[in-house]
């Protein structure tokens, strides 16, 4: 049909093809990123043989009796499995005794994985062979390094703090108030205590979506505080990647945890550019952003509704399995899990209000698992929509015959402009 | 004059009387504590050489090769430069070298003390030869000690972590959420850090207002400040209980449950205030004195639990707030150092022109309470700075004969256990 457009859907949840049906009177714009291919084995290699800023793991890991590999939770689409291996044989190679390389899931206030999900980020095998545990900013027992001359105290998982040498392996993806993910930031948030992470989103300025350098000011800004962190924790090297639209590594940034990253960010911004058109912006009656690859956790939909103020005239729907279901911050909720999952157990589930459109400002999402009580807690203005052909079938009633519908494929990681 | 009440004020700031002129043909009545006489320099001692729960400190400190001594800050009205004299005689006896003694204030997430106010706390000379520093509830270098079973983070001052023999020196208070003050309260949040004071005030529930042992079945804030201390390994408490002067009337030296709970037993009897039914019913304004908890602006809550037992009256808080500063770090979020950098920038409003509320609205006379703070922390509440001039309004509003109930020092006062 050729009004049909198929989008990759279900990070970490099968990663399956989706195809939306529009009426076949409608003008369907697919508006990608610029996008790159992936990367074969030999390209991952070389990364890790020549690393940015930094000596190679192999010499720079050399003498070092244990190591802390720091990974991002499945909020994040990164595939560290397909790293994995070759930082482990650097680590190898430089001597670091096996029994003492230790996982770490960097989650920030984020929910502790599962063992199941430990294994679906660094592999089957590797979760196996090796201790991996999560973080928990509310630990009593962090590491205290002082503080930022701003204030901003810091406390750092233990298990991190503890290891001779500490890597992030982490990806690089568009962020409100960092530029891009990656980097430091696996060490603040990611592992950091609770009064850091508090003083870090209360008190340092943002960088601003996609921007890869801060400016000079008065006080150091997210990104920044992140890094002189990492640098008063000692953090020796960071894995960084950038995907595709299709989750695959297209790029891998092996190195300084400042110089690799920044280089990593704008290989980034180059590859999720989106160029949209003036007539795009100004005739799209509706505009659908698939949040895809970061589709599985219920609190990054956010990441997504960047997309929407390019398009003037414009109905939203953005389309968010939510796979994981599981909608927790502890920093922004002030609750530990535990108590998270004791409440949530004691509510009732409820369903969407019935289905119908709202006006051209309003957000419409759908979702298969984001909890009706938590959707409209988190986005009171928004709609929520639980069958795809029906919310589209609305918007057949409601739209022109002749509608111009844009569809951003892979919005999560998109950068419009 | 037969109708001016004779109150004292301004705790730390002078401790003077402050008369109250009402008109003379009002009804005026003094509802004072069942108090008690100030300790005699013997009784302390006693205090010292007989503790509850525990061997005496000399020898209970004995081998011990540092010790660190918790202080509540000016917040609070104990005197603890009348006791740390005799403490540290017990120390010395024990045989810590003095060099190792060090006083820290545990103002939770209250703001730091300047020199001179740790001074006022401790006394000159003792502020003088020993090393003394406020807790920073924000700061980078806490001691992690693990996590309580209820999950509570433990995160500590250094320096009274690192310490060898812990002692706090308190006061016991009527709280709202722990009963009593005193007690491991100076361990949380007194010395605890963010995540630890954020957990204890989040997640665990109200003793009760000057309720001394819990009531229901789930872990309540003392609880939990006692389990912490227990994992800190606290050695000892020096808790005062006061009169209406602000004088040392009970001494309570030992273990940081049973010293406070026998502590907190004698509070309960000499803060006991009577409200007779007839003046539930038939006062036209209740005069609460926020002495001796009136230089801190945000302990004003604690001198209004009596308002509720006067049915028809007007109601009226005497807090000089002579300290002037209202800062909360836990409840506001920020850390002082922001706080006092945003306040700089702040222009204070006016106050607005003198004019009596509802009978429902809280008067309060302050000198130094910020007209800002006030609206934030007490909406609905009216601020006044000349207390002749709110007693004024008063008269104009209230019958030639009104009753008026006056509560010389409500801060400590509790309604007495019936009989």
């Amino acid at each position: 049909m050729a009004n049909a457009v198929t989008v990759r859907s279900g990070a970490w949840h099968g990663d399956s093809e989706l195809t939306l049906n529009f009426p076949t009177s409608w003008d369907v714009d697919v508006l990608a990123p610029k996008d790159a291919p992936a990367l074969s084995d030999a390209h991952i290699e070389k990364a890790f043989a020549e690393p940015i800023g930094t000596p190679r793991i192999s010499e720079l890991a050399s003498g070092r009796k244990s190591a802390a590999i720091i990974v991002d939770d499945l909020s994040r689409p990164t595939p560290a499995v397909k790293v994995l291996p070759f930082l482990l044989r650097e680590l190898a190679s430089a001597g670091v005794p096996k029994s003492e390389i230790r996982f770490v899931v960097g989650p920030g206030s984020h929910r502790p994985l599962t063992e199941k999900e430990i294994a679906t980020k660094i592999g089957t095998d590797i979760a196996a062979e090796y201790e991996a545990t999560n973080h928990d900013f509310l630990a009593g027992d962090l590491r205290a390094f002082g503080s930022l001359d701003n204030g901003m105290p810091i406390y750092i998982n233990r298990i991190v703090a503890d290891a001779d040498f500490k890597i992030c392996v982490g990806g690089i993806y568009p962020h409100s108030s960092v530029g891009f993910t990656g980097g430091a930031k696996l060490i603040v948030p990611g592992v950091s205590g609770f009064a850091t992470i508090f003083y870090f989103h209360t008190f340092s300025s943002s960088r601003g979506p996609a921007i890869i350098e801060g400016e000079e000011g008065d006080e150091p800004d997210r990104r920044a505080c992140a890094e002189l962190a990492a640098q008063a924790l000692g953090l020796d090297a960071i894995v960084n990647m950038a995907l595709n639209t299709q989750r695959e590594i297209s790029g891998v940034f092996v190195g300084d945890f400042v110089k690799a990253h920044r280089a990593g960010a704008h290989f980034a911004l180059e590859t999720y550019s989106t160029p949209i058109s003036e007539t795009s912006e100004k005739e799209t009656d509706l505009i659908v952003a698939n949040c895809y690859p970061l589709d599985s956790d219920a609190i990054q939909l956010d990441k997504a509704l960047a997309a929407f103020s390019y398009f003037e005239n414009s109905y939203t729907l953005a389309l968010y399995p939510a796979s994981d279901g599981s909608c927790y911050h502890g920093l922004y909720d002030r609750l530990d899990y535990p108590r998270y999952l004791q409440q949530r157990a004691e509510q009732s589930p409820v369903e969407p209000p019935a289905p119908e459109i709202g006006p051209r400002n309003q957000l419409h999402v759908w979702s298969e698992h984001f909890g009706t009580d938590e959707f409209y807690k988190e986005y009171p203005a928004a709609r929520l929509f639980r069958n795809l052909e029906q919310v589209i079938q609305l918007f057949a009633e409601k739209l022109p015959k002749n509608a111009r519908v844009g569809v951003l494929p892979a919005a999560g990681i998109q950068v419009l402009g | 004059m037969k109708n001016t009440a004779t109150v004292y004020s301004r705790a730390w700031y002078g401790d003077e009387a402050l008369t109250l002129n009402f008109p003379t043909s009002w009804e005026v009545e003094v509802l004072g504590p069942k108090d008690a006489p100030m300790l005699s320099d013997a009784h302390i001692k006693k205090a010292f050489a007989e503790p509850i729960g525990t061997p005496r400190i000399s020898e209970l400190a004995k081998g011990k090769k540092s010790a660190a001594i918790v202080v509540d800050d000016l917040s609070r009205p104990t005197p603890a430069a009348k006791v740390v004299p005799v403490l540290l005689r017990e120390l010395v006896s024990a045989g810590v070298p003095k060099s190792e003694i060090r006083f820290v204030v545990g103002g939770g997430s209250h703001r730091p003390l300047t020199d001179e106010e740790v001074a006022k706390k401790i006394g000159a000379d003792i502020a003088a030869a020993y090393e003394a520093t406020s807790h920073d509830f924000m700061g980078g270098d806490l001691r992690p000690l693990g996590n309580l079973d209820n999950g509570t983070p433990l995160y500590f001052n250094r320096v009274v972590a690192d310490a060898d023999f812990k002692i706090c020196v308190g006061g016991i208070y009527p709280h709202g959420s722990v009963g009593f003050g005193g007690g491991a309260k100076l361990i949380v949040p007194g010395i605890a850090g963010f995540a630890t004071m954020f957990y204890f005030h989040t997640f665990s529930a109200s003793r009760g207002h000057a309720v001394i042992e819990r009531q229901g079945g789930e872990l309540d804030h003392r609880d939990v400040a006692e389990q912490a201390a227990g994992v800190l390994g606290l050695d000892v408490i020096v808790n005062a209980v006061l009169n209406s002067r602000r004088e040392i009337c009970g001494l309570f030296v030992g273990d940081y449950v049973k010293a406070h709970r026998k502590a907190a037993h004698f509070a309960l009897d000499t803060y006991g205030t009577e409200i007779p039914e007839t003046s539930r019913k038939e006062t036209d304004l209740v005069v609460l004195n926020c002495y001796p908890l009136d230089s801190d602006p945000i302990q004003t809550g604690k001198a209004l639990w009596a308002t509720r037992y006067f049915q028809n009256a007007h109601k009226m808080a005497l807090n000089p707030a002579s300290d002037g500063i209202c800062y909360h770090g836990l409840f506001e979020e920020i850390d002082y150092a922001r706080f006092s950098q945003q306040r700089a920038e702040l222009t204070q409003p006016e106050l607005p022109p003198p004019q009596l509320g509802t009978q429902d609205q809280l008067h309060v006379w302050s000198e130094h309470f910020l007209v800002d703070d006030f609206s934030k922390k007490h909406p609905g509440a009216l601020l006044f700075r000349d207390l002749d001039q709110l007693i004024a309004l008063f008269a104009e509003r209230l019958p030639a004969q009104a009753k008026v109930a006056v509560l010389p020092a409500a801060g400590i006062q509790v309604l007495a256990p019936e009989k």
